[in-house]
């Protein structure tokens, strides 16, 4: 144990001592003098310099009034029409649109923030609202409702920045996104170190895997003084997610992700973890969950691709399900979706080409077409005395197809996609899906 | 492990971490994230060793405009803009542009070196503001594959940084604007 603490202590002082860019410490230079070199000419010319000063003057008051505003308005918005050709009906689904608002109080301590409108506005979600306290580029404090650092997609969600119509399932149904807690912790970056090392760790409210009967899940009122929650057969620990809504917070997760974001041009190599106890004492066992991730992403020119992978281990599982049964016991039908597994797993592997760059065309356009492969397990490993869940519940293989064309930005994308997904009975559904996708700042 | 002795553990850790953000807290006297420094300092740094520096303001005209714009496939709103000139031994060390720009909702700095041959030299942040997981951008190791490109460069290849989606376009749209500057002003010489 001592030897490890040294090695660690060793390990932190060497990144400590890694040089970080931080321009404004290299800057000095020596005492040369800066010419100014202008062409003469004539009055005429002169008048017309004027002329021009007094249109970029004004043109310099709109951009100041810009960039020293204190609070900045972003968000983001998708909206979706699905097509199931399995007999289900079409929807159209405003799925979500989130403003987000970001606040400077001083040159150290910033404010982000966004509240969730979802399906038309029928559903209200506090996505975020931490505070940052920037006190070294290698070592900062943010406190407040944070994104999990799980994965690459659960912090930075905005629709523009994926291809799928849809999330992807990986990131729904094994890792919840979007997904925050109520804590805080800290971030930074080791500059150089391994081509760049961003790290997050925070310590947060804790998901709820069981809940008593007479709540409900989700958020809400009925909780153990706020939301309640609880993981299912189906969706794995997704309902276990709690808006800090008087939370039930006897229990803290840790959570952390580190990125090196360049570890050879164009490829990027992440990890996460995220581990805490999820009964908050409703029963004696803890039902720790553990989720262990990691991540590439790599880019050569007109090729794209991701991939991820996720592990979830589910301790007392069979407490779990023990006490889920007794509480339909009391209250029947109200913890349907039984079956909590003891191990789940999946992953996904997505490609693109950006058919501009491979035809050589020069246009601030970009078309993308993709496809990706998925696999879901949330019912991977069973506790003794309880079996797999079969069809849409159980294990899943997804197949996704589409084209994304960003219109001269990035910040809109029209997307069309096809999704097969086949399940462990056998049976299976498809479904077309067109979305506008957009996101502002 | 026990439940109670992980339970205990996390305890001791979220305590640990409040007590290292009040340390973390006392030095925040310094806590200035990305400090303001004059735009002069900047360019000598980035011209350490010159002679002197000129400073030429080119104003932009329509053809300029739209020839900088055609090969950035940006529209270019830019009446004037200043190239400083390093000179060492009467030879040019470099032309080097500084631009202040929204990114996302906070102000970023940079300043983009460019060679003779109208190849970038060097590009620097000077500033970043914002807390979001952007500084990765501000590595010399992730900078330097802007190095060598020229106006015709595949800028679209630049690599993305996860958390820094907005600052990497922001800044490559920057480092084409000024490389194709230089091209259609210097090299091309379009009047």
């Amino acid at each position: 144990m001592k030897k490890s603490f040294i090695v660690a202590g060793i390990l932190a002082w060497a990144l400590w001592q890694m040089p970080v860019t931080s321009w404004a410490q290299k800057s000095g230079g020596d005492d040369i003098l800066i010419i100014e070199e202008d062409g003469g000419g004539s009055v005429e010319d002169l008048r017309e310099e004027l002329d021009r000063l007094a249109d970029e003057i004004d043109d310099m008051r709109d951009i100041f009034s810009t960039l020293r505003k204190n609070v900045n308005v972003t968000g983001y918005g998708e909206t979706h029409f699905n097509i199931p050709t399995d007999g289900r009906d079409n929807t159209f689904d405003a799925h979500r649109f989130v403003i987000g608002v970001n606040a400077r109080f001083n040159d150290w301590i910033y404010l982000s923030a966004e509240i969730d409108y979802e399906h038309a506005a029928q559903e209200l979600e506090f996505e975020m609202g931490y505070l940052d306290f920037l006190l070294d580029p290698k070592v900062n404090v943010r406190a407040g409702t944070v994104l999990i650092p799980v994965g690459f997609l659960n912090e930075f969600h905005e629709p523009t920045l994926f291809w799928t119509v849809e999330r992807p399932v990986f990131h729904n149904r094994l890792i919840p996104t979007s997904w925050n807690g109520t804590g805080g912790g800290f971030f930074g970056t080791f500059g150089d170190f391994l081509g760049g090392m961003n790290y997050r760790v925070y310590a947060v409210n804790s998901l709820q895997s069981i809940r008593e009967a007479g709540f409900s899940d989700g958020s809400g009122v009925t909780g153990n003084g706020g939301a309640a929650g609880r993981f299912r057969a189906s969706s794995g620990i997704r309902s276990g997610r709690l808006q800090a809504n008087n939370l039930i917070a006897e229990d803290i997760a840790v959570t952390g992700r580190i990125e090196f974001s360049n570890l050879f041009p164009g490829f990027q190599l992440a990890g996460s973890f995220y581990t805490g106890d999820t009964t908050h004492g409703l029963i004696e066992q803890g039902g720790r969950t553990t989720i262990i991730e990691g991540d590439i992403k790599y880019r050569y020119k007109w090729f794209d691709m991701n991939a991820s992978i996720a592990n979830i281990t589910i301790n007392n599982a069979a407490e779990l399900n023990n006490f889920a049964i007794a509480q339909n016991a009391i209250t029947a039908g109200t913890h349907g979706d039984l079956n909590i597994a003891s191990n789940m797993l999946g992953y996904n592997i997505q490609a693109g080409i950006h058919w501009p760059q491979l035809l050589g065309k020069s246009t601030s356009h970009d078309v993308v077409t993709h496809f990706m492969y998925e696999f879901i397990d949330t019912q991977n490993e069973m506790p003794a005395g309880f079996a797999p869940n079969n069809g849409s519940g159980g294990e899943t293989d997804v197949y996704t197809a589409g084209v994304t064309w960003f219109p001269a930005t990035t910040n809109v994308a029209l997307k069309a996609d096809y999704t097969h997904q086949t399940f462990n009975d056998g049976t299976s559904t498809d479904q077309v899906n067109f979305g506008l996708a957009y996101m502002f700042f | 492990m026990k439940t109670e002795n992980i339970k205990q553990t996390v305890r001791i850790l979220w305590q640990g971490l409040g007590v290292a953000a009040m340390v973390l807290g006392l030095m925040a006297g310094n806590a200035s994230a990305q400090g303001a420094f004059s735009k002069e300092d900047a360019i000598k740094k980035v011209f350490s060793g010159a002679d002197k520096i000129v400073k030429k303001r080119i104003r932009l005209t329509t053809s300029q405009r739209a020839a900088i714009g055609k090969l950035t496939t940006q529209t270019i709103r830019d009446k004037t803009m200043s190239f400083y000139i390093g000179k060492k031994g009467g030879q040019a060390m470099g032309y080097a542009v500084m631009e202040a720009v929204k990114n996302r909702s906070w102000t970023m700095r940079y300043i983009v070196v460019m060679n003779e041959d109208g190849t970038v030299q060097n590009v620097e942040v000077l500033d970043l503001e914002g807390p979001r997981a952007n500084w990765g951008i501000q590595s010399d190791s992730w900078l330097q594959q802007f190095s060598g490109m020229n106006a015709d460069s595949d800028f679209q290849s630049v690599s993305a940084v996860n958390g820094a989606f907005v600052s990497v376009r922001t800044i490559t749209a920057g480092v084409r604007k000024v490389a194709s500057a230089y091209r259609v002003i210097f090299l091309d010489k379009v009047k």
